[in-house]
């Protein structure tokens, strides 16, 4: 262990390269989630106009998500509000993953290869974990 | 209940299960899930199906704010990530294997073991020398952050990476055989071990959660596990409060982050003993 004096950003511009990393993530799941956000929206205000009976009871005959994405966007082409909602929810999920893509991307365009292959492990365990439970 | 009622009622709790959620590092399970079981009176599996997207867009909206803010650290999420996720498929591999009664008595037993050493602590006080290894340079482990309370640039770099790794590798093992977050461990981990400020232990905890909850989420909607109408309110209300809790979080003193997160803790590490005993 030794003592280090703190980062200093303006020497380098090192932190400078950073922001621009995070900046760049931030966006990504900004527009992930607006897209997202626009879709759910969307479908609870066409649940809410074209059920408005329906009981909490009722819910569980609603069919759940599939994984199917060509009949969620066939269905949010219709404005059929399972497939709006599916499709939002398909959508926050997969901007988590396009993070964890985009990441190890800008770490490998600016020759981090280290955190390269630290995000590419980071995606292979979440597909491994994903397999796995889907035994 | 009307099916109105039930969006209405889903979206103000959510809102707050948002608000804690973004500012503590936690995925909001905590106020959805009890929520859904107590009030809406669904079964704890379809409560847990809802929570674990409302996990994702806790991280999702509030990593938003907080990486442009730069108090989540991308590198350090990244480096944990690859404990939690390794250690999620270990404990996928050891499901059914393993009595997970012990495992939330142990879980709890920690978490109660943690929230006091961190009661007991000294303040958040940011350093300006810090005490690093090679390891954390070799990582470039550091980062900035303006605190707007103490009107200053606030510079940190984290310590014992490695072993913080490891930690994060056993917490993501529980992660995947009880189906939690396990945000509280990964908070405590960061900022007790690794030496980064509270603000910046629960930001990137938020940006992490998100990241390994999605191998958890996918499983679940392959599963046809998640119903669109019951997660809607829920995300729409979770991404509302992280929105608010985001603004709030970098206004707050150190000091008040700790002093809601002990009590939080408690709370999850009470919840776990709970559902340990009931097991039995």
């Amino acid at each position: 262990m030794k003592h280090v004096q703190p980062p200093n950003r303006e020497s380098n511009g090192e932190e400078g390269e950073k922001g621009r990393e995070e900046h760049f993530l931030s966006s990504l799941l900004e527009s992930g989630i607006v897209t997202a956000v626009l879709s759910l929206g969307l479908g609870v205000l066409v649940l809410l106009r074209g059920h408005d009976a329906t009981t909490l009871s009722d819910l569980n005959h609603y069919a759940p998500l599939p994984l199917d994405f060509s009949q969620v966007l066939a269905a949010a082409g219709r404005l059929d509000p399972l497939g709006l909602l599916s499709l939002g929810i398909g959508l926050l999920v997969l901007t988590q993953v396009a993070v964890v893509v985009a990441a190890g991307a800008l770490f490998l365009l600016g020759g981090d290869l280290l955190f390269a292959i630290i995000s590419g492990t980071v995606l292979f365990f979440i597909i491994a974990g994903m397999s796995l439970g889907l035994r | 209940m009307s099916l109105a009622l039930f969006i209405i009622l889903a979206f103000v709790s959510s809102l707050a299960g948002g608000i804690l959620g973004s500012m503590l590092g936690f995925g909001g399970g905590i106020v959805v899930i009890p929520m859904f079981t107590l009030v809406f009176g669904l079964r704890i599996q379809e409560a847990v199906a809802v929570s674990i997207i409302s996990v994702i867009a806790t991280s999702g909206g509030s990593a938003m704010n907080y990486l442009r803010e730069r108090l989540a650290n991308v590198r350090v999420a990244l480096l944990l990530a690859l404990g939690t996720t390794s250690g999620a498929v270990t404990g996928a591999l050891l499901a059914g294997r393993v009595n997970p009664q012990i495992i939330y008595f142990l879980f709890g037993g920690l978490l109660v073991y943690c929230s006091l050493v961190m009661f007991r602590g000294r303040p958040d006080d940011p350093a300006t020398t810090f005490e690093t290894a090679a390891t954390a340079d070799l990582l470039q482990l550091r980062g900035a952050y303006y605190d707007r309370v103490l009107r200053r640039e606030v510079r940190y770099q984290a310590a014992r990476p490695l072993l913080t790794t490891v930690t994060m590798y056993f917490a993501g093992i529980l992660a995947g055989l009880l189906g939690i977050g396990a945000g509280p461990l990964k908070v405590l981990a960061m900022n007790q071990m690794m030496g980064l400020p509270i603000k910046v232990s629960t930001s990137t905890s938020t940006f992490l959660i998100g990241i390994t909850g999605v191998a958890g989420a996918m499983v679940y909607i392959s599963r046809g596990q998640i119903q669109p109408v019951l997660v809607a309110p829920v995300v729409l209300g979770v991404l509302a409060g992280t929105l608010a809790g985001t603004r709030i979080m970098p206004r707050l003193r150190s000091s008040t982050v700790k002093a809601l997160f002990v009590p939080a803790i408690l709370y999850v590490a009470l919840q776990m003993l709970w559902k340990g005993w009931h097991l039995g």
